[in-house]
């Protein structure tokens, strides 16, 4: 099991982050929300205020100017209250200045065309427009704010005119009486300084013209158009302009929200009743809701706090939990840490018990193998000095030979049982692909088992079930291992008039390339115990009470079987029954060879071909090279031999093309070993010559040693010990 | 890290190329072009400007007194920044509201007296137009003549009545009108009825004219005694028919001969006249027939505006505005006025007596009076004031041709001219106006002359390609009886080159060439200049681009004006052929016999 990495980038990843940025977001979220719920509700708070203030405004500033009206109208009423509508202006001087609060009041008297006479005798024509001149003649009442000089310095005055009927002042015709006030004096009137003196108060006419304001400058008596003034300096956007010039000249009353250098301020209107002007009133928002205001940046305050706090809290309970999952996450890696060396140091006890088991398998393979080698090795020194004893007895002497051989096949035997179980051990067993007939194959077996079988008073039955593959591609001599082994095995366990039945099942297949096997070897031999069929594939697993019985045997067929059927991607089962028999199965899929019936009708026709054909041997063993030459002899081949690769070569050099057929070449050999003079060989200039086929015999039994001759230009190769039947089906494919 | 330093240095090279590229390709133009209504204002008036806006490019051009001008202009896209007018009439400047900017926004117009501005007050309350430093136009009187016989100076209608009745009787002729212009007539009689015009239903009436939509409706009853007091004053003073053949200059030649008392005049008319005569000379205002009032007859020098598209670059915006309060600052109103007595309309600035101490009275007591001007008006008042004195019409008749003239529509001039091609008046990237130079060279080749040359400031508009009446052809170039006529003269090459150095280096001419707004128009010739920190030096003159010949005779149309240079250039007197018609009249009869303009040339070459 991996250890994952202890990395402290993982500890801060995003599952820790994310949550309190979210939270944090949240926070913030809802505080602005918060904030602007206290906006609007003081906005509209304000907005309620303000409209109560104008509503007195306005009746304050109507009031103001009725009582300049009425003012006015009881001047009018004591001028000519003899019903003369004449009079010289000096003759009324002292009722005019006694009429009049103080010398900030100045009684006018107005000509329609504009002409004033002062109560003072100062006569100009007033700075105004026709359309207030017209307004008179309308019997309008008219009050504005005007720039008058009474004596040559020109003040603000705020003026109140009413139209009367004509009357003349020292022969001329006047039209109206007005009333010219202090400004300042009038603005005091108006109340307005519970704004801290910070509201700016204006009446503008039925075209938005300023006609009064109580700010001092002269420039908003003159042509001053409030809202278009706003609209310009971009206190107010076009869309606010249009609606509040709609909404004034439609006669509503409002109160609107401007913003003027970042202040924002309240500009409500509000229709004067006595007149087509509007009142308005501009106060920063602060002054009008000052304690609501203070409210308000409480408010903000705290909603801040409030997140401030959170926040650090936020983040405090993140640091707690992200050091507590670095600890948390130590804690896993040190527990994983122990688990792993807990189990590493399990696995590597068993390891170790293994190594030992194997170590102890080994000692008991090397005992086991040496008394094994030891015991068919002593017979055959055993029988052949008994041989040279009795050379001249032909039936001892036939009867020694014959066991030579026994033993020296059971010697083989073992030995290529070792080297078989260290090549799968070592991994190196490969397993040939090539097409066969599997039921040959099983019939072979009968040929190999006969004797044995007679011998036993034994009887094989073979049954080949639902087969219809009967040619397949897979390693024909591991096929042959394997059945040879389980029924060598069911023989030898098997007391005389016992069964032995073979079964070759065909199961069906999903695939057309492949066929399904089951092959069933059943005896009805001594049987195994429970114990033994779990150790029965085992190397050298052999039951004590067999040993005892000194029956033969390697303790390496099952062990290789199973292996040979592993690489097969097989399986195999065992069924025992002890005192009853034994029943091998075994399950392989196998390849379907569609192609190779038409190629083993030519292979018999090979046979013939070895006689006549002659055949250099090359050995530097003489015994090796007198076998050879004698399993040749026999199927009427013309051997010469050499004994080494450089002799070999000078034989080839000397012969004629075609003189020799085939060269069978030893490997291990002094002066030139077989590569050697192999590379050689295909070195000579006549290519009849230097393509003879060369066959190694080897006693190195590994795949790569197949490789190294053919790699050095050798064409085949047969393992040492030689078996006869090899060497004559190797050499057919070359003749 | 290297990829971030090369992903950095790319952007940062693409935005230097985009700023870069940004400078040099969209370089606007922010010089502003002023029209001015006269080039008497190129005297002193544009130093001024220039000098208190020294920072501003100012293109000084002078416009006709025309609002045509200005529709031509506005219809194909070249509206200038700054117009003036000097005739107007908020009824008459509709058309171009539209193209106009709207004052009413802004400080300007709080420095303008209600009773002078409400003339300018559109119904939507937007203020396209000021009225810039109002002229009196008063009557005056020679003091001493009436010393002579014992006469006071009037100092209401009655005693004008009875003084001119004494004059009479004394052989004097007590008011010489020169009713041969239509401006004399105009004033004429709008002063005679004065006390009508400045009462309520008068000035009510002026209300309605300006704000008319259609047609300007009349009160008949009011009417008819307007004109019933006009027949009064010609009756009183003694008005004949053999004044509407007079003009100024004839009226003038009887006031100076002490044939006649009074005389109409402004301040500097005046000032003029005093300097003809040794006589104390005193200006009455006119008098109300009806009541002891007498006003101060009076108009707005010019009327100015502003160019709406300013408001969308708000750097011109603010020099426009700069050069607009130097029209209606006190400085600028003394110098549009021409030095002496002006009424000012503009709270900023005192109303300047000069030596009006006579008039102290009115001016105090704020008794002036606006003309009303439209631009039938004028044409309006000479036919009636004619009628009435020469007595073919009585008052009912004057009225209904008051009406009728007054509320005639333009007639659709028939086609003159049909133009291919544009040119334009704008200077090019040479120092070539096109429109200037094609108009010229039309000139110069239809008097044969191998050269000429005149002022920048005789052209007031682009050629459009399209059709032109007779009136559009008459507001292309700088019209008025106050344009010099032509001469056309035989000059050495050398005295050429001598000839355009002075007038390059500002002897004697009205306006200082700063800028290459200001150089002349030239025709057959190629002026190659040096630029200098202020100005230009002449460096040589080609003609066919090889030099003139210093020696060579070449034959030259000029402005009279040009002769006073002359001297300075150490001309004599050459041989003169008077063509005695000024530009516009010789545009205008080129143009009349079918003579298409010729194509402009490449007169200028300037090098630094």
């Amino acid at each position: 099991m991996k250890i994952q990495k202890y990395n402290k980038k993982r500890i801060l990843k995003i599952r820790y982050l994310l949550p309190i940025l979210a939270f944090i977001c949240m926070l913030i979220f809802l505080g602005v929300w918060e904030i602007n719920r206290i906006n609007g509700y003081l906005n509209s708070s304000g907005e309620t205020n303000m409209r109560v203030i104008m509503e007195q405004m306005e009746q304050t500033y109507e009031i103001q100017n009725q009582k300049a009206y009425d003012s006015l109208e009881r001047i009018e009423r004591y001028l000519f209250r003899n019903g003369n509508r004449s009079f010289q202006l000096e003759d009324q001087e002292d009722f005019l200045i006694a009429i009049t609060d103080d010398e900030d009041e100045v009684v006018i008297f107005l000509k329609e065309t504009g002409y004033v006479l002062t109560m003072n005798g100062v006569g100009r024509y007033i700075d105004i427009p026709t359309t207030t001149l017209i307004k008179f003649q309308q019997n309008q009442r008219v009050t504005q704010t005007i720039n008058f000089g009474i004596d040559s310095d020109k003040r603000i005055y705020y003026m109140s005119v009413i139209p009367t009927q004509p009357f003349t002042i020292n022969g001329d015709e006047f039209k109206a009486i007005g009333l010219l006030s202090e400004e300042s004096g009038f603005d005091s009137l108006l109340g307005i300084d519970a704004y801290n003196g910070e509201a700016q108060l204006f009446s503008i006419d039925e075209n938005g013209i300023v006609v009064y304001t109580n700010i001092e400058n002269e420039e908003y008596i003159y042509n001053y158009s409030l809202m278009k003034r706003m609209l310009t300096n971009g206190i107010i956007k076009q869309e606010q302009y249009d609606s509040i010039n709609a909404k004034i000249k439609n006669g509503i009353s409002g109160v609107e929200l401007i913003e003027v250098e970042d202040e924002l301020y309240y500009f409500s209107f509000l229709p004067l009743e006595s007149s087509n002007n509007d009142l308005i009133c501009i106060v920063p928002v602060s002054v009008q809701s000052s304690s609501f205001i203070e409210y308000q940046q409480l408010a903000r305050r705290l909603v801040v706090l409030t997140i401030f706090i959170l926040s650090v809290l936020g983040i405090l309970l993140t640091n707690f939990i992200v050091k507590n999952a670095k600890a948390m996450e130590r804690v896993k890696f040190e527990e994983e840490k122990r688990i792993i060396q807990e189990e590493t140091m399990k696995a590597l006890e068993v390891e170790k018990n293994r190594a030992n088991q194997a170590n102890l398998a080994k000692s008991r393979f090397l005992s086991s193998i040496s008394h094994d080698i030891r015991t068919p090795m002593n017979a055959i020194i055993g029988y052949t000095n008994l041989a040279k004893d009795y050379f001249n007895d032909q039936n001892k002497l036939q009867d020694y030979l014959e066991k030579i051989k026994i033993s020296s096949d059971h010697l083989l035997s073992l030995i290529n049982d070792v080297l078989d179980m260290s090549r799968i051990e070592s991994g190196q067993m490969k397993l040939k692909e090539e097409p066969f007939s599997l039921l040959q194959v099983i019939d072979e077996l009968k040929n190999i088992f006969i004797s044995t079988v007679k011998e036993k008073d034994l009887s094989i039955k073979i049954e080949l079930i639902d087969v219809v593959h009967e040619y397949i591609v897979c390693d024909k001599m591991r096929i042959s291992q394997i059945f040879i082994n389980i029924v060598s095995n069911a023989i030898k366990y098997t007391n005389p008039k016992g069964i032995i039945t073979i079964k070759v099942i065909e199961e069906p297949s999903n695939d057309d390339t492949m066929a399904s096997f089951k092959f069933s070897i059943k005896d009805t031999g001594i049987g195994m115990t429970d114990e033994f069929k779990k150790n029965i594939f085992e190397p050298f697993a052999r039951e004590d009470r067999l040993s005892l019985s000194r029956i033969e045997g390697t303790g390496l067929g099952m062990s290789i079987t199973k292996k040979i059927i592993d690489l097969m991607n097989g399986t195999i089962k065992v069924n025992s029954t002890l005192g009853v028999g034994s029943e091998f199965i075994v399950s392989l899929r196998l390849k379907i060879a569609n192609d190779y019936k038409t190629n083993i009708e030519n292979e018999d026709n090979n046979n013939l071909k070895i006689s006549g054909k002659r055949i250099l041997l090359v050995d530097d063993l003489a015994i090796n090279r007198e076998i050879v030459m004698t399993f040749l002899e026999m199927v009427g081949a013309i051997v010469e031999t050499a004994e080494n690769g450089e002799i070999a070569l000078e034989m080839l050099k000397m012969s004629t093309p075609n003189y020799y057929d085939l060269v069978l070449m030893d490997v291990m050999m002094p002066v030139m070993d077989g590569y050697q003079a192999t590379k050689e060989i295909r070195k000579l200039e006549d290519k009849k010559i230097s393509n003879i086929p060369i066959i190694a015999m080897t006693a190195n039994a590994f795949e790569d040693d197949r490789q190294n001759a053919i790699n050095a230009g050798m064409n085949d190769y047969i393992s040492k010990p030689i078996k006869v039947e090899t060497l004559y089906s190797v050499i057919k494919k070359y003749l | 890290m290297r990829k971030t330093r090369m992903i950095i240095l790319l952007l940062f090279s693409i935005l230097i190329t985009i700023t870069i590229s940004g400078c040099f390709l969209n370089k606007e133009d922010n010089h502003l072009t002023v029209y001015l209504w006269t080039s008497k204002l190129f005297d002193e008036f544009q130093s001024f400007v220039e000098e208190e806006c020294p920072d501003i490019e100012i293109e000084f051009i002078a416009g006709n007194n025309d609002l045509h001008l200005y529709e031509y202009l506005a219809e194909h896209g070249e509206l200038p920044d700054i117009i003036t007018t000097r005739r107007f009439s908020k009824n008459d400047a509709a058309s171009l509201c539209p193209y106009l900017l709207d004052l009413s926004g802004y400080s300007i117009v709080s420095q303008y007296y209600p009773y002078a501005l409400q003339y300018y007050i559109e119904d939507t309350s937007e203020v396209h137009w000021l009225p810039v430093c109002g002229i009196p136009e008063t009557m005056i009187v020679n003091k001493s003549l009436l010393d002579d016989y014992g006469i006071s100076v009037p100092k209401n209608y009655q005693e004008f009545k009875e003084m001119c009745s004494l004059l009479v009787d004394n052989g004097i002729k007590p008011f010489v009108a020169g009713l041969e212009d239509d401006y004399a007539a105009h004033s004429f009689l709008q002063g005679a009825a004065i006390g009508k015009f400045t009462s309520l239903d008068g000035l009510a009436w002026r209300m309605n004219a300006e704000n008319a939509t259609d047609e300007i409706e009349f009160d008949d009853q009011q009417w008819l005694e307007i004109f019933n007091e006009v027949g009064n004053f010609i009756k009183d003073t003694n008005i004949t028919s053999d004044e509407l053949a007079m003009g100024n200059n004839d009226a003038l030649e009887l006031f100076v001969a002490r044939k006649a008392a009074i005389i109409r005049g402004t301040p500097n008319d005046r000032i003029s006249y005093q300097s003809l005569m040794n006589d104390e000379l005193l200006r009455l205002p006119y008098f109300s027939q009806t009541s002891n009032d007498s006003f101060i007859y009076t108009y707005p020098s010019l009327n100015i505006s502003l160019n709406k598209s300013l408001q969308n670059n708000k750097d011109k915006l603010n020099k426009a505005m700069k050069i607009l309060n130097c029209f209606i600052s006190e400085e600028g109103q003394r110098l549009i006025a021409g030095g002496d007595g002006l009424i000012s309309y503009s709270t900023n600035v005192h109303s300047s007596i000069g030596k009006m101490r006579e008039m102290e009275s009115q001016i105090e007591t704020n008794a002036c009076y606006i003309r009303y001007a439209s631009k039938n008006s004028f044409s309006a008042s000479l036919e009636v004031i004619h009628g009435l004195v020469s007595g073919k019409m009585d008052n009912e008749e004057a009225l209904r041709v008051f009406k009728s003239k007054i509320n005639e529509a333009i007639e659709n001039d028939k086609i003159v001219l049909k133009l291919d091609e544009t040119y334009s008046l704008q200077v090019d990237d040479k120092g070539c106006r096109d429109a200037a130079s094609s108009i010229l060279t039309s000139i110069r080749i239809y008097y044969h002359a191998d050269l000429a040359i005149t002022p920048y400031y005789f052209y007031t508009a682009s050629l459009y390609e399209g059709e032109y009446t007779s009136n559009d052809i008459k507001i292309l170039v700088k019209s008025g009886n106050t344009n010099p006529d032509f001469i056309k003269t035989r000059l050495k090459g050398n005295e050429i080159k001598n000839l355009i150095s002075s007038y390059l280096n500002d002897t004697g001419i009205r306006y200082n060439i700063n800028s290459k707004y200001e150089l002349p128009v030239v025709s057959g010739m190629k002026l190659v200049l040096n630029e200098k920190e202020k100005g230009y030096i002449l460096k040589d003159i080609k003609i066919n681009n090889l030099p003139i010949i210093d020696d060579e005779i070449y034959t030259i149309l000029i402005p009279t004006t040009f002769e006073s240079l002359f001297a300075t250039s150490n001309l004599s007197q050459k041989e003169i052929e008077p063509i005695e018609m000024p530009l516009a009249v010789i545009w205008y009869k080129i143009i009349s016999e079918k003579i298409l303009p010729n194509a402009p040339e490449d007169y200028i070459e300037i090098s630094k």
